[in-house]
């Protein structure tokens, strides 16, 4: 996935963590997943970024994860912050 | 379990038409006598045995569709299975059947020959790697049959393994044909999984990098049973055949586990004075085994026996004195080999002798307790150590069933979660171990006995454990990992997993 | 789970994977830190993994959060973060003065009532970590009703007192005491410096073994082996147990037959020696053993 100088990261390339590399804008959610779990917690994956991004009532955004074996609260936080970074580079108005 | 649509498919490969569903772990009733057929033989004293090997497979006589065994004592140092693979597959011979006692990943060296039809079937305890990929293709001509230590004596000993050359690699050989596994440069310690091929083949070839001129003093394998011998540079790669020293777990979270299940035996009757035991070679078994020699030294017990592979640090309890006696299958390191040369507490004993079920007492009943490891375990006890969490081939049985079945209390330390993926599930991706012969389950997360143990959780109560029931951890395990996807198999099969009295106990599936 | 604080095993705050498995170590608590093992880049991160982890998964045993120290900008956004999972405790780095406590108390408050939790429910541990603390010790351990544990800072105490560092922790010995002291007078758990020497567990045990001697009932610990350690010596051995029941046996025995002098094997039983006994016999069976 590309991304532009404003993409934001959260996470780290540490085992059982994950790297979130997150930009704004846009009108849909382009998500794409890397994980040695994939088989079998992709869709799992894939819901939890659904379901921060609804937190956070973002439609327009690019995400890439990078899995290394995260458990899903570690997935969610990642998420979480990756958005909160990029809204506070934003002035804090969710796009 | 094996499913019965399974067992339809099974039924109908020529020869397996008989093939029973596994239906409990000493539900067995071999009939019958142990008369494997096996050619008389005449050897006329003053000629010499040793020859070129191109010259042995004509004397043999060795055509397509025959069985050609090895041992795996070598581990993943050998190099005798290619040697004499390509050798055969020199002369134009196609189709045989590849029956190892196990296959290591340096066996991948073999895939030319199974890609062009030298070999079509496999009959093994373990496959990993490019050959089990190829298996899983769908590659092999039948499914792969895949049993367990004792299942492959018992099968070679009942006829039903029929091995038509069995080309046992050895370290050390007279020109008679005596040879050992003690000696030589490639050392390796107990042939204990080459005697069963020695005593029932058709024809026994000896193949050697350790020839002697003067006949052996240490003796695993009598020149009565070996038809010819045949030299080589190199049998294998002493790096991959025995490792340099001991591998201590250092891993907090593996240590915890292994303190745990050195406190639940030595809570339990079947730790005492004269116990007999057998500890795997992991790190985790290894530190089990030191927190259990600490218990030892506490009370003053020594163990009777030690049964099993043997390592360097279950040499230091026999060295010690703490182990009286042992009984050795297999040698995993210097030390350990070293031992089984010299010292005579320390015996060699058969595949059959440790773990075949159809004989008057294997040595694998002798056992008070076993600490084993394991891929995956389920609820119903279930373990695998065949597959991994994606169905594909990555262990191998090796005398994990047998252990289990034989000890009076079997213990199964394993982490709940690897990385993500939990280890402990409703069902296991493949049954290679029954949930009937597995007694106690310690992870990280608590340690759970199986209900048909109520004896052995009396025993645990009350003294500071996390005792839990099995159906807590999955659930922890479940909250822990979130929800996975279903693990979805082809339904065509390309192998059969074997309990050790030769029942269908699980299949491998097409990936 | 238990009653006892045996242990306070220290979590990094932003390592998901130790998070994950910190419960396993049988630790009577976990602290999940976001002050010294965070970076300040990562401060936001830990703060939400954290949160992520204690909202859907509670580990079996007490929690606390070490939240970072009033002096920096990420003071209260930890605590307006924190509060509202409902942990044990905020563990408050450099406390000196009781005003610390206060501040740090009237925060709380708003932020359980803005969260519905009933106002008292978090409780505070002080880390007291410069001379002014040791000084002031007993005044933060009375300065609010939520501080139910006080403990020594060793590292950063030792930097305030231009201390050098000794094997055996001999220059911090005042301080422990001082510590131990003013928390029995006020009534609250003593908690013992971490010593993070886990590489030599003998050592390690001579330590904990002597801040027991000093009154201390709970240490902090950073390392996963450092656990069993301290529950070795901090709980009762069998022998200790047992005499503690013959104790109790032979006191309640002259008690219900208005004997005069007590005695157990030749020597007298007065009433410090039962007290104690019942305390071994209450410890040991918080601490899971069967009594």
């Amino acid at each position: 996935m590309e991304f532009s100088t404003n993409a934001v990261r959260a996470g780290s390339d540490a085992k059982h963590d994950l790297m979130v590399q997150l930009e704004l804008g846009g009108d849909a959610r382009e998500v794409e997943i890397h994980s040695k779990v994939e088989k079998k917690f992709g869709e799992a994956i894939q819901e939890d970024v659904e379901q921060v991004l609804d937190e956070f009532g973002i439609r327009g955004v690019k995400i890439q994860i990078d899995d290394l074996g995260a458990w899903d609260f570690a997935i969610k936080a990642r998420v979480r912050t990756a958005v909160k970074r990029a809204l506070a580079q934003k002035g804090g108005e969710p796009a | 379990m094996v499913d019965e649509k399974y067992m339809e498919q099974i039924r109908k490969v020529p020869g397996w038409e008989t093939k029973q569903a596994f239906s409990g772990a000493y539900n067995a009733h071999p009939e019958g006598s142990r008369m494997a057929p096996r050619p008389v033989k005449f050897f006329r004293p003053g000629t010499d045995k040793v020859k070129s090997l191109d010259y042995i497979l004509d004397a043999i006589g060795l055509k397509d569709g025959m069985t050609i065994s090895f041992h795996h004592c070598l581990r993943n140092g050998d190099a005798v299975m290619l040697y004499v693979v390509d050798s055969i597959a020199k002369k134009g011979i196609k189709d045989l059947t590849l029956s190892a006692s196990s296959l290591s990943k340096v066996q991948d060296c073999l895939l030319p020959y199974f890609e062009s039809g030298v070999i079509t079937a496999v009959d093994t305890s373990g496959a990993r790697s490019k050959l089990g990929s190829f298996i899983q293709k769908g590659g092999l001509k039948k499914p792969a049959i895949f049993r367990t230590h004792g299942g492959r004596a018992r099968a070679i000993e009942t006829g039903e393994l029929h091995i038509d050359a069995a080309f046992i690699a050895a370290p050390a050989c007279d020109r008679f044909g005596n040879l050992n596994g003690v000696e030589g440069k490639s050392a390796c310690g107990s042939l204990g999984y080459a005697m069963p091929d020695a005593e029932y083949a058709d024809h026994v070839i000896a193949v050697t990098d350790g020839l002697s001129d003067t006949p052996l003093d240490y003796v695993s394998i009598p020149q009565t049973q070996v038809d010819y011998v045949t030299t080589v540079d190199s049998i294998g790669d002493p790096a991959g055949i025995a490792t340099g020293s001991i591998r201590v777990s250092k891993n907090p979270a593996e240590l915890l586990i292994s303190r745990y299940a050195a406190q639940v035996i030595a809570a339990t009757p079947y730790f005492h004075d004269n116990m007999v035991f057998q500890f795997g070679s992991g790190g985790m078994a290894i530190a089990t085994a030191g927190y259990i020699r600490q218990e030892m030294l506490k009370k003053n017990y020594t163990a009777a026996a030690g049964v099993g592979g043997v390592s360097g640090f279950h040499v230091q309890m026999l060295k010690e004195g703490l182990i009286k006696t042992f009984y050795d299958p297999q040698d995993f390191d210097l030390t350990a080999i070293d031992s089984l040369r010299t010292d005579i507490k320390h015996h060699e004993i058969s595949a059959s002798a440790y773990a075949n079920p159809f004989s008057a007492c294997p040595y694998v009943n002798m056992l008070d307790f076993t600490v084993l490891s394991a891929t995956e375990i389920d609820v119903d006890f279930n373990v695998n150590v065949l597959t991994d969490s994606y169905g594909k081939l990555l262990g191998a049985p090796g005398g994990h069933p047998d252990a289990a079945a034989g000890a009076q209390m079997t213990l199964i330390t394993m982490p709940l979660l690897r990385g993500r993926l939990p280890m402990l599930l409703d069902h296991v991706t493949t049954v290679v171990t029954p949930g009937e012969s597995v007694d106690v389950l310690v992870t990280e997360y608590g340690i759970a006995v199986n209900p048909r143990r109520p004896d052995i959780a009396e025993c645990l109560k009350g003294k500071g454990l996390p005792l839990t029931s099995i159906e807590a951890l999955r659930e922890k395990a479940v909250k822990l990992s979130g929800k996975a996807s279903p693990l979805e198999l082809s339904d065509k099969i390309c192998g059969v997993v074997e309990y050790r009295d030769g029942s269908i106990i699980d299949v491998i599936h097409e990936l | 789970m238990n009653s006892l604080y045996r242990t306070m095993f220290f979590v990094p705050g932003n390592a998901s994977g130790k998070i994950a498995k910190a419960e396993i170590y049988g630790a009577d608590c976990l602290i999940y830190d976001l002050e010294d093992a965070v970076s300040v880049n990562e401060k936001d991160a830990a703060r939400d993994l954290v949160s992520s982890f204690l909202s859907t998964y509670r580990p079996d045993c007490r929690i606390g959060i070490r939240i970072n120290g009033q002096d920096t900008p990420y003071y209260e956004d930890d605590v307006r973060a924190m509060v509202p999972l409902k942990p044990d405790f905020l563990r408050l780095p450099k406390s000196e003065t009781a005003e610390n406590v206060q501040a740090l108390d009237a925060l709380i408050t708003e932020v359980e009532q803005a969260n519905k939790i009933s106002v008292g429910t978090i409780k505070i541990a002080c880390s007291i970590e410069t001379a002014l603390g040791v000084y002031n010790a007993y005044q933060i351990a009375k300065a609010s009703p939520r501080v139910f544990a006080i403990g020594l800072g060793a590292e950063d105490f030792r930097t305030d007192m231009r201390m050098a560092r000794s094997e055996d922790a001999e220059e911090i010995l005042f301080a422990r005491n001082q510590i131990s002291l003013c928390a029995h007078a006020a009534k609250v758990i003593p908690m013992d410096y971490v010593n993070s020497n886990f590489k030599d567990p003998e050592g390690f045990k001579k330590d904990v073994a002597f801040g027991k001697m000093l009154g201390f009932t709970c240490k902090s610990v950073i390392h996963p082996t450092q656990i069993g350690l301290v529950h070795e010596v901090y709980t009762p051995t069998d022998k200790e147990i047992e005499h503690a029941k013959k104790v109790v046996a032979v006191y309640e025995e002259a008690m219900a037959n208005a004997s005069g002098v007590i005695a157990l094997d030749g020597k007298m039983i007065d009433m410090p020696i039962v007290t104690r006994a019942k305390d071994v016999l209450a410890y040991a069976k918080a601490a899971g053993k069967e009594i």
